[in-house]
C-alpha cells in the first residue's frame, strides 16, 4: 500500500481538468498551444449523416469576430478506413490551409479538392460535389460543468490519509465519494445548479471558436473497410 | 438523415442491435465515380505549386462554383509539416498524461504528446503513462476495480497493468466512426461494440451533442458508458440537425 498525500488527492481529481486550468475537450492541453490560440485545437468531431460523413475540427478557444485561421499552418483530419475495429487500416488525409484572406484550399486525398471563400454556412462544394467545406466563426460547442469539478477538487484536498492499492487506486470512503459525486453535478459543492463553463461570459470566454467543417461522401473515406479513425491535428505548412 | 437530436444523445440509451454488419458499404455508392477518377491523376499533375500553402489556394479558381466536372486540374496537397497539436478523443491529452503531475514535466509530456504524429508509436509511448492515471480515476464512486476494461490483479502481478486495456485502446487516441450505422447517438460506440461491452450497430464517433463527459466520467469511474453525469447535459444553445451542424456564434 502506497500512501497518498491529500495534495496527491486534489490532484487525483483535478486529473479531468488538467493541471488546475480547465477540463476540456483539448482546449489549452499544453505550453506550446498556450501560446498560439491558431494552433490550439479545441474539439473533433465525426459522425454519419446520410451518404456523407461529417468531420469537425475545432480550433481558437475564445475566438471573436476578428480572429483568422493561420495562414501559415495546415488543418488536418486523419482518416484511416478498416474492415473492423483494430484491422489493417487505410490511411487518407484531409488537409485545409488558408491564405491571408481567408481562402481555404482543402484536399481529400488526391481525390478531390476545393478552393474558395468557405464561411458562407450554406458551404463551399467541389467541382465533383461529393465534398462540401465550411470555415468560420462558430459557438464553442464544447459544454462542461467545470466549477462542480473545481469544487471536487477541493473536497478532495480536504480529505486525508488516502491510500492506494497495488494498482494505484486511491481508497475514498462512500461519503466522501458521494460528496463528489454530488460536486460534479452541481456548483457551490453540491448546492447550485451547475454552469457550462465554455458558454460566452461578458468580460470572459467568448464562448466561440473558428471550426473547419468537411461534408465528404463516405464512399471517398472508405476505401479500406467501413470503420473509420479520425484524429486531428494542426501542423506549420510546409 | 442519420443521426439523431442532442437531446437523444444526452439520454445515452445504447442500441442493442445486432453487430456490424458486412454489407456496409451500400450506403453511398454515388460519390465513387467522381472520386476515384480524379484519384489517379489529381495526385501527379501539379506537383510545383503545393509547398505552399497561400500560393495554392489563388491556382484554381474553378472548383467553388462546383460548375464543372473535371476534377482533375487540382494542385497535389501540400506535404504535411511538423505537428503541433492533436486530439482523438475528447479530454485524453488532459486528463490521461500526467494529471497528476504539477511540475513543468507535465507541460513538456503534454507537448510532446500533441506533437507525436506517429499513430503506430502510441500504445508502447503513452500506455504505462495512462495506466497511472485511470488508476486514480477509478476511486471517483468509491470503488476500485470497476473502471471498464479492469483486469483484477493486474497482468503483471498487480500493478498498473490492470488498467492496460483501457489505457492501451485510449492510447490510440481516435475517434471512430462505423460508417455503416444508420443512426448516431452514442460516443464511444464502436469500441464498446468491439470490446463486447455494449453490442449496438450506432455510428458512434463525435456528434457535438454527445454529452462526452458523463459517457467519460461513467467509463472510467463505474465501467458503465452511463451513470455519471457532470450537471450540464447539453450546449448552451442548441446544435442544428443540419450542416455545418454547429450553431452561430455568440
Amino acid at each position: 500500500m502506497k500512501k497518498m498525500t491529500w495534495m496527491r488527492g486534489a490532484l487525483a481529481l483535478t486529473v479531468m481538468l488538467g493541471a488546475s486550468t480547465a477540463l476540456a475537450a483539448d482546449h489549452l492541453d499544453g505550453p506550446a498551444v498556450k501560446a498560439d490560440a491558431s494552433e490550439d485545437i479545441t474539439d473533433l468531431f465525426a459522425f454519419e449523416d446520410g451518404a456523407d460523413t461529417v468531420l469537425i475540427l475545432n480550433v481558437n478557444p475564445s475566438a471573436t469576430t476578428s480572429t483568422m485561421f493561420s495562414n501559415t499552418l495546415q488543418y488536418v483530419f486523419h482518416t484511416t478506413s478498416q474492415a473492423k475495429y483494430g484491422a489493417t487500416a487505410t490511411p487518407l488525409n484531409i488537409i485545409a490551409t488558408f491564405d491571408a484572406t481567408q481562402k481555404i484550399s482543402l484536399w481529400v486525398g488526391t481525390t478531390d479538392y476545393v478552393t474558395g471563400t468557405a464561411s458562407a454556412t450554406t458551404g463551399l462544394t467541389s467541382a465533383s460535389g461529393n465534398v462540401k467545406v465550411f470555415a468560420g466563426l462558430v459557438d464553442d460547442p464544447f459544454f462542461f460543468n467545470l466549477g462542480g469539478f473545481h469544487d471536487a477538487e477541493a473536497d478532495v484536498e480536504a480529505a486525508t490519509g488516502l491510500t492506494t492499492n497495488a494498482a494505484g487506486c486511491p481508497a475514498l470512503n462512500a461519503a466522501t465519494s458521494a460528496a463528489l459525486i454530488a460536486d460534479i453535478t452541481h456548483n457551490g459543492h453540491g448546492t447550485t445548479a451547475p454552469v457550462d463553463y465554455f458558454a460566452p461570459v461578458t468580460g470572459g470566454y467568448s464562448g466561440n471558436v473558428l471550426s473547419i467543417v468537411v461534408s465528404i461522401k463516405t464512399s471517398l473515406l472508405t476505401s479500406g473497410g467501413p470503420i473509420l479513425g479520425v484524429w486531428g491535428s494542426t501542423n506549420t505548412g510546409s | 438523415m442519420k443521426h439523431t437530436s442532442i437531446f437523444v444523445a444526452v439520454s445515452v440509451a445504447l442500441c442493442a442491435a445486432a453487430a456490424l454488419g458486412t454489407g456496409c458499404s451500400s450506403t453511398s455508392s454515388t460519390a465513387g465515380t467522381g472520386g476515384t477518377t480524379a484519384s489517379s491523376s489529381s495526385g501527379s499533375t501539379s506537383s510545383t505549386g503545393s509547398s505552399s500553402s497561400s500560393t495554392s489556394t489563388s491556382t484554381s479558381s474553378s472548383s467553388s462554383s462546383g460548375s464543372g466536372t473535371g476534377g482533375s486540374a487540382f494542385p497535389a496537397p501540400p506535404t504535411i509539416g511538423t505537428q503541433i497539436d492533436r486530439i482523438g478523443r475528447p479530454a485524453v491529452n488532459t486528463a490521461l498524461n500526467h494529471g497528476f503531475d504539477s511540475t513543468t514535466a507535465a507541460g513538456t509530456a503534454k507537448d510532446a504528446y500533441n506533437a507525436d504524429g506517429t499513430p503506430t508509436g502510441w500504445k508502447a509511448a503513452y500506455t504505462a503513462q495512462f495506466e497511472a492515471n485511470l488508476a486514480i480515476i477509478d476511486a471517483l464512486d468509491g470503488v476500485c476495480g470497476n473502471q471498464l476494461g479492469y483486469a483484477s490483479g493486474g497482468v503483471d502481478g498487480g500493478t498498473g497493468a490492470s488498467y492496460g486495456l483501457l489505457a492501451g485502446a485510449l492510447t490510440d487516441d481516435e475517434l471512430y466512426v462505423n460508417t455503416a450505422g444508420t443512426t448516431c447517438t452514442q460516443y464511444l460506440a464502436v469500441e464498446a461494440n468491439a470490446l463486447a461491452v455494449a453490442v449496438n450497430s450506432d455510428c458512434g464517433g463525435r456528434m457535438p451533442g454527445y454529452v462526452v463527459m458523463d459517457t467519460t466520467y461513467s467509463v472510467l469511474a463505474i465501467g458503465a458508458l452511463t451513470g455519471v453525469k457532470n450537471g450540464v447535459e447539453a450546449n448552451n444553445v442548441a446544435f442544428p440537425a443540419t450542416f455545418p451542424y454547429e450553431a452561430a456564434p455568440n
